[in-house]
């Protein structure tokens, strides 16, 4: 990899002072299971590099009656092992749980598991720049593109490769972010973008800002959460296609069903088809399979990816009755 | 005594796991410097000019070669068709154009940047059923035929432009038995079968570090499979006389076939000519995965004639070997690919045309199972379907058609320790053949598989090794087999402590290094117990012959009449003895010196072969021996996501005589999980330029733990009949627990869910759609 230099962040807001405005010089590394790959994979060459890991007190996980809030270098074994994130959050520790391997997951941070770079293989090429680079060619349209987005694609077709992303989704989570003018809050569904928006990165972060911490409001009483994912390898893959979900009960119905989508579109994606199909349904069988084929109604599949199609009407179904 | 065939600790174990092993990139010598390869990005095109002035100049560059610097020689390993760096065309992704040193490894890319090429991009040829045409709309090698080839191919009325395997087998009448099949309500049963693109990834990827002396000899470290194999071909490469270069191996993380040659040591060797440097070269894992040689796939078209009985009559097989760019270490597959047609079975008439084929992909390589593991995937799937059509249990149906000892098989190898009975039978009894898979909630589905596999070992080969006796009656085995983690390091000084009756630490093995050790053919085709066990056994013969001559006259006995062990000489029957030691004497500010002579045994086994005819596959004893294992899979098939575990796994392989069981059970379960991820997972993947896209270890998905069933639920069984030639027995297990694994596991999806998918890996998107398609047909695709 190229010499840079390395400097440790003393707290959250000298952050943003330490990071440049463009892209390609400064970059910020947590637990630095992506970031090293990218660095010695020369995708990524920057001048310096910011050590988040130096700030204290972003590693905490609070649990209370507003709900969980993270910091956003707590690690993704914590967030699996949680107690109360298992039984009250089951989606987010499934979620985290079926990151990598626990190698990774001892390192790899919510943080950077949000903010991690694209898995494409020709981003991952060191010799091609693609329009995610800053070229002006998306390969996976004429190349291989089994592993690309059957939701949202266009003009770039990469999956968003987290999984707690759609987890947190799901659960109606919040992003915490500073920068240059301070702090702001969104919802993370607003979090990321769609490459029509910004074909070069994955959400709304500026190059000086940094997300610090992640909200998720307490479920109501009766809620179910799950994750699924199907990968082609048992441990450290990235899933195919994944779904979490997360539905409030009342009696036997569904009151609210969230369904949100992860490795099928550029973005976490939020099927508002399957949550249709579910939402005032007591789930049966049949409603099961309905919110499946919804699900994938839209589907806009490439030419290597049709599988996935299937793929994610099976797990969305599954899931469903999985909370029945 | 019986330290063979007792469970021992790996003698390389503990520098191993506490990482003090040496391994070739831990090798630092002064002044040395670093290389990095230019290479071509393009699969087929002609070079018109390099400028590598620009390189040159840049700060830390020590030297940078392109092929006007080598001498203008083509290599091979039995066609030779390629140069080191690429001369006046490049015919694959990622062949090297030029190359350069530099301070680090840093500067050394850096510079390969800014080499120019200027390419004229020609056509492409991927598709192997292209390539083989007549007329094909491209030709990799305009020159094929002044090329210098050291094997004979079938014979052909013209040959196809790409090909350079052709191969035949011509035995018994194969018109009769479609005929007899047909007319007498027999079967014929017709399918095509592919295998994947597959890559040995060995957790070491090649590298090597070249010196030269000021004598004009050259020294190189590298961690391969031979290192006689890799002296010649550097011999060749550099123009150098063979005794002018020395190869050392260190310890080698893992080959699977991948490290035969020494393309980049040779390449390295160059630059530290050029330098005047000591240069290291080590690939990265993406140059590994994507420019070194990979399994590439067959094509095969099985078409076989069975009695209503279940009985095979006649054989058919055309196949076609996926070959890349160059011949390479390929060359044989076509042929020993065939091996499995006749596999363990009778067959009264069996016709084959197997070809190899150039196209503009990676080159084929070796990999565990060298055509065999391939074509068991056709020939294995065959038997299960033929059972089911015949309706007849698919272990019956197989031992129904089993030779017997002493039988030819179609291919002329006698049937010699013939254990297939055993392996199939006790490997059934493991899995609870007889007892169906329990039903499984939706959407998870069970099925057991089983399948049969044969690995012949070559010949003509040899293996030589030196038996030094010190006079603290310790051993020292001078030897050039390499272990590449497979155990035979132990193994050999298992045999020495056997022989001489002493402790294991007595022994000391002098590895791999030409300056010292003498030949060994070569870490590869199952064949280091067999041939180096030998010709270990033998050099402790002729060790210990010495020993009574030179004891004969201090006993005062016949030679004959003394016996060697535990560092004590002893007349048989009488209480005199003398030490070892005592045949030693004291020499002034020398310490000992041997009495005489150096005792040192020396030992070459050989074994002859009569090569097959190529026109017919004919032949006296083709191979050195056959090794034979069954191995059974109970799998869960996820119809709704794909997703398959193995839930069971047995191994049972024989081996002759268990030199190491420890040993022959890591085989079993490593061999297993490699033939897992075979089967399921791993896939190299080409885009339309050629390029891989998936060289990394992310995306080249090799199986984790996993992948692999629970302990219990994993079951090595080792099977023990003695062939007449091994040393205690003994034959190869390396290789034979790859074989049957794909096949296996592709039975038990179909016995779980009635769906066959006929080209390797079976990924959960193949598991989805055959599932679909079985939903929307209403039946099973297959059988
Ligand atoms: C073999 C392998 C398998 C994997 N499998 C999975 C998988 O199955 N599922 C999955 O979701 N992920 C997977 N990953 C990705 C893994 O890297 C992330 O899951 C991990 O959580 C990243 O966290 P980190 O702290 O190591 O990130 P880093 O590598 O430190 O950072 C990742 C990126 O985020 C940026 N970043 C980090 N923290 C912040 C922050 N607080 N604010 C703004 N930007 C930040 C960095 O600049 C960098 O660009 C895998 C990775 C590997 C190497
Ligand atoms: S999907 Fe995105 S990252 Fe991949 S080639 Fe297209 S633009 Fe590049």
């Amino acid at each position: 990899m190229e010499n840079f230099a390395y400097v440790n962040a003393a707290d959250v807001e000298q952050v943003p002072s330490l990071l440049s405005d463009d892209w390609t010089e400064t970059k910020m590394i947590a637990g630095g299971t992506d970031l090293l790959g990218e660095l010695k994979e020369y995708i990524e060459t920057p001048k310096k590099v910011v050590n988040l890991k130096s700030i204290p007190g972003l590693d905490k996980i609070n649990a209370d009656a507003s709900g969980l809030a993270i910091g956003a270098l707590v690690t993704l074994t914590d967030i699996a092992a949680h107690p109360t994130i298992q039984h009250h959050y089951t989606v987010l520790a499934e979620a985290a749980g079926s990151v990598a391997s626990p190698q990774i997951r001892n390192v790899g941070t919510l943080g950077g598991n949000l903010c991690q770079r694209p898995r494409c293989w020709y981003y991952r090429n060191p010799d091609i720049i693609c329009l995610k680079k800053g070229g002006d060619t998306c390969y996976a349209v004429e190349g291989l593109n089994k592993y690309h987005a059957i939701f949202g694609g266009g003009p770039v077709y990469i999956v968003h490769p987290s999984d707690t992303a759609p987890a947190l989704i799901a659960l109606g989570a919040t992003a915490k972010i500073v920068g240059p003018n301070g702090e702001r809050t969104m919802p993370l569904e607003d979090f990321f973008v769609l490459p029509d928006v910004n074909p070069q990165r994955e959400n709304v972060l500026e190059p000086n800002e940094v997300l610090t911490e992640v909200h998720v409001p307490q479920p109501k009483m009766g809620t179910k959460s799950t994750y699924l994912k199907v990968r082609e390898r048992g441990s450290f893959d990235f899933a195919l296609s994944s779904v979490a979900a997360h539905f409030e009960m009342s009696g036997g119905t569904c009151s609210k069903a969230n369904v949100v989508l992860g490795g099928v579109a550029p973005i976490p994606w939020r099927s508002v088809e399957a949550e249709a199909a579910l939402n005032g349904k007591r789930i049966t069988d049949a409603v099961a399979k309905q919110a499946g084929e919804a699900a994938v109604a839209n589907a806009e599949p490439m030419t290597d990816n049709g599988y996935k199609v299937t793929l994610t009407q099976n797990i969305v179904s599954r899931a469903a009755m999985r909370l029945a | 005594m019986a330290v063979v065939g007792t469970s021992t600790k790996r003698i390389d174990g503990i520098e191993k796991v506490t990482g003090t092993a040496e391994f070739t990139t831990d090798i630092v010598l002064p002044r040395m410097i670093h290389a990095k390869l230019k290479r071509s990005p393009y699969a087929h095109a002609k070079i018109l000019g390099i400028d590598t002035s620009k390189a040159e100049q840049m700060p830390g560059v020590r030297a940078v070669i392109t092929a006007a610097d080598l001498p203008d020689v083509r290599l091979g390993v039995l066609t030779l068709d390629e140069h080191l760096l690429a001369h006046d065309k490049t015919r694959l992704v990622g062949e090297p154009v030029a190359a350069v040193a530099a301070d680090t490894p840093e500067i050394a890319r850096a510079a390969c940047e800014q080499i120019e090429v200027e390419y004229e991009e020609l056509a492409p040829l991927f598709d192997p059923e292209e390539a083989i045409k007549l007329d094909p709309p491209v030709v990799l090698h305009e020159e094929y035929e002044e090329y210098e080839k050291l094997l004979e191919i079938a014979e052909m009325d013209e040959r196809p432009p790409n090909l350079w395997q052709a191969y035949r087998i011509r035995h018994g009448d194969i018109d009769d038995a479609f005929k007899k099949a047909e007319d007498e309500g027999g079967y014929i049963i017709e399918n095509r079968y592919a295998t994947g693109y597959v890559h040995t990834a060995c957790m070491e990827p090649h590298g090597a570090v070249a010196q030269w002396s000021s004598d004009g000899s050259l020294t190189l470290w590298a961690g391969g499979q031979s290192p006689y194999i890799a002296r010649d071909g550097l011999a060749k490469a550099l123009d150098l006389s063979p005794s002018k270069v020395r190869v050392i191996v260190p310890f080698v993380g893992g080959a699977f076939g991948g490290k035969l040659t020494v393309k980049e040591g040779a390449i390295a060797a160059s630059l530290a000519h050029k330098a005047g440097r000591p240069v290291k070269i080590i690939l990265t894992r993406a140059e590994d995965l994507a420019a070194t040689a990979a399994r590439t796939p067959f094509i095969f078209d099985i078409k076989d004639a069975v009695t209503k009985d279940g009985i095979l009559i006649g054989r058919k097989v055309t196949s076609i070997l996926w070959g890349g760019g160059y011949s390479g270490e390929g060359i044989l597959k076509p042929i020993f690919s065939t091996h499995l047609y006749p596999g363990s079975y009778r067959l009264a008439a069996l016709w084959v045309d197997s070809y190899g084929v150039y196209t503009n992909r990676v080159s084929g390589g070796a990999l565990r199972g060298y055509g065999c593991a391939e074509s068991a995937w056709a020939v294995e799937t065959q038997m299960d379907i033929i059972a089911r059509k015949c309706d007849i249990d698919a272990v019956e149906l197989r031992i129904n058609n089993l030779l017997t000892e002493g039988e030819r098989t179609a291919i002329t190898m006698p049937a010699h320790a013939f254990s297939a009975h055993e392996c199939l039978t006790k490997c059934a009894d493991a899995i609870e053949w007889e007892t169906p898979s329990e039903s499984l909630e939706s959407p998870w589905y069970r099925g057991k598989g089983i399948a049969l596999g044969n690995k012949y070992s070559f010949a003509p080969t040899a293996s030589s090794t030196e038996l030094k006796v010190h006079e603290d009656a310790s051993c020292e085995l001078r030897t050039s087999a390499v272990d590449l983690g497979q155990g035979a390091y132990t193994i050999l000084t298992q045999i020495v402590a056997d022989e001489f009756g002493i402790e294991i630490d007595q022994v000391k093995l002098v590895t791999p290094d030409t300056a010292i050790t003498p030949f060994d053919h070569v870490a590869g085709s199952s064949r280091q117990t067999f041939h180096t066990g030998n010709a270990t056994r033998m050099a402790c013969d002729d060790a210990k012959r010495q020993i009574r001559e030179l004891a004969a006259s201090k006993l005062e006995a016949d030679p004959d009449d003394l016996e060697v062990s535990g560092g004590r000489i002893s007349v048989k029957g009488s209480s005199k003895s003398i030490e070892v030691e005592d045949l030693f004497v004291v020499e002034m500010l020398a310490g000992k010196r041997p009495a005489v002579d150096e005792i040192i045994g020396k030992a070459t086994w050989e074994v002859t072969a009569s090569p097959h005819d190529p026109n017919t596959g004919q032949g006296e004893e083709p191979m050195a021996y056959m090794g034979h294992g069954a191995q059974a899979a109970e799998v869960e098939v996820n119809v709704e996501t794909g997703q398959v575990r193995i839930r069971r796994f047995v191994s049972a392989i024989d081996v002759g005589k268990a030199m190491n069981p420890q040993g022959v059970e890591m085989q079993n379960y490593g061999g297993g999980c490699m033939g897992i991820g075979i089967a399921l997972h791993e896939d190299m993947c080409f885009d339309a330029n050629g390029e891989m896209t998936n060289a990394s270890l992310m995306d080249y998905k090799i199986p984790s733990i996993v992948e692999m069933p629970l302990n219990e639920y994993m079951e090595s069984i080792i099977v023990e009949v003695p062939h007449q030639h091994g040393p205690y027995g003994a034959k190869g297990a390396g290789e034979i627990v790859v074989v049957p694994t794909s096949p296996a596991i592709g039975n038990a999806i179909y016995d779980a869910i009635g769906v066959r998918i006929w080209d390797q890996p079976l990924t959960p998107e193949k598991v989805v759609k055959a599932w679909k398609e079985k939903q929307a047909s209403g039946n099973g695709s297959g059988s």
